[in-house]
């Protein structure tokens, strides 16, 4: 098991560009659509742990569906597996610029990456959806939610925490 | 996180400059990975070589690391605790309004012209009616990105 969560984590912290939320499609493919370690409502538990817990998303979720499936060592391991990848890409840039001194190509590459980005964000958001039980009051709190961080520019965490109480209170 | 990063490198440690902090981040962006953890691994690089790197990346994703896996474990315990199970039934589709300010985001910053919006349109369509890995497209739009955008940004 861990090698395979590692082979997983791996691909992820490899082609994940974009940072943050970026991460969560490639994460949903690998863990829920390819390898069927998670459902898609473990997925959205697992963003939620990682977005009120510090340190980097895609970390984060290493550590917790790594602990899911194979204790202290799969956190270790996944936690391991998402970041050395990334670390090599970002050792190897650090040399080629040193050397060649010029950010341009790597700028052009970043402005086709981004619009793919976005799809993949999209991508992830209608598969999310599809996945849910929607009833009133989930699409009450996923409306109010884009609303408070997008148009008023609430903290994401501050959001979650505060939608979490409304549960408490309502659900 | 970020901002946390410069305040300690470039302010306070003084280890970089502030335009050379800004090349730190435009590669800590474009490498796969998550960005603070680039960013550390980059900066460990420029100030301590090879071992700096180690010990920088092994820095940002130590202590985050020790706190997560303790709510992790806790929240395990608790998991079918009625306050527990209400708390996430809310919080799931939160999170969904949360991808979805983080996309829009994202879009008004990335399709500047009709060339980002074909490429990101393409992407779309190639992962969701025709089943493509998220990868391979992403690998594509790179291409894409070093054929179409070269000229603008030169």
């Amino acid at each position: 098991m861990i090698a395979r969560l590692v082979l997983a984590f791996a691909k992820v912290g490899l082609f994940a560009f974009g940072g943050g939320y970026g991460m969560i499609p490639l994460f949903e493919r690998e863990l829920v659509v390819r390898h069927a370690w998670i459902s898609h409502r473990q997925f959205v538990d697992a963003v939620v742990l990682s977005q009120v817990t510090p340190g980097p998303i895609a970390t984060s979720t290493g550590a917790i569906v790594g602990y899911w499936k194979a204790g202290v060592w799969g956190a270790l391991a996944a936690t391991a597996a998402v970041t050395l990848p990334a670390a090599a890409v970002v050792w190897l840039l650090a040399r080629l610029v040193a050397r060649h001194g010029q950010l341009s190509w790597l700028k052009a590459a970043l402005k086709g990456l981004r619009p793919v980005v976005v799809a993949l964000m999209a991508v992830a958001a209608v598969s999310l959806a599809a996945s849910g039980v929607w009833d009133w009051k989930s699409a009450g709190v996923a409306l109010a939610t884009g609303a408070a961080v997008g148009v008023f520019r609430v903290h994401p965490i501050l959001a979650i925490l505060a939608a979490g109480s409304v549960g408490i209170i309502f659900f | 996180m970020i901002p946390l990063i410069r305040q300690e490198v470039v302010e306070r440690r003084r280890w970089l400059a502030p335009e050379d902090f800004l090349d730190a981040l435009a590669i800590a962006q474009s490498s796969p990975g998550p960005v603070a953890v680039n960013l550390a691994v980059f900066i460990g690089y420029r100030v301590a070589g090879a071992g700096g790197m180690a010990a920088a990346a092994l820095g940002a994703v130590l202590p985050s690391f020790l706190v997560t896996l303790a709510v992790v474990i806790l929240a395990q315990r608790f998991e079918y605790h009625p306050l527990v199970v209400r708390f996430f039934a809310a919080v799931r589709p939160a999170v969904l309004g949360l991808i979805a300010v983080a996309t829009w985001d994202l879009a008004r910053a990335a399709l500047v012209d009709k060339r980002a919006w074909a490429l990101g349109t393409t992407a779309f369509l190639l992962v969701l009616a025709l089943g493509f890995h998220p990868g391979v497209v992403l690998a594509g739009g790179l291409l894409a990105g070093l054929v179409v955008f070269r000229r603008d940004a030169a």
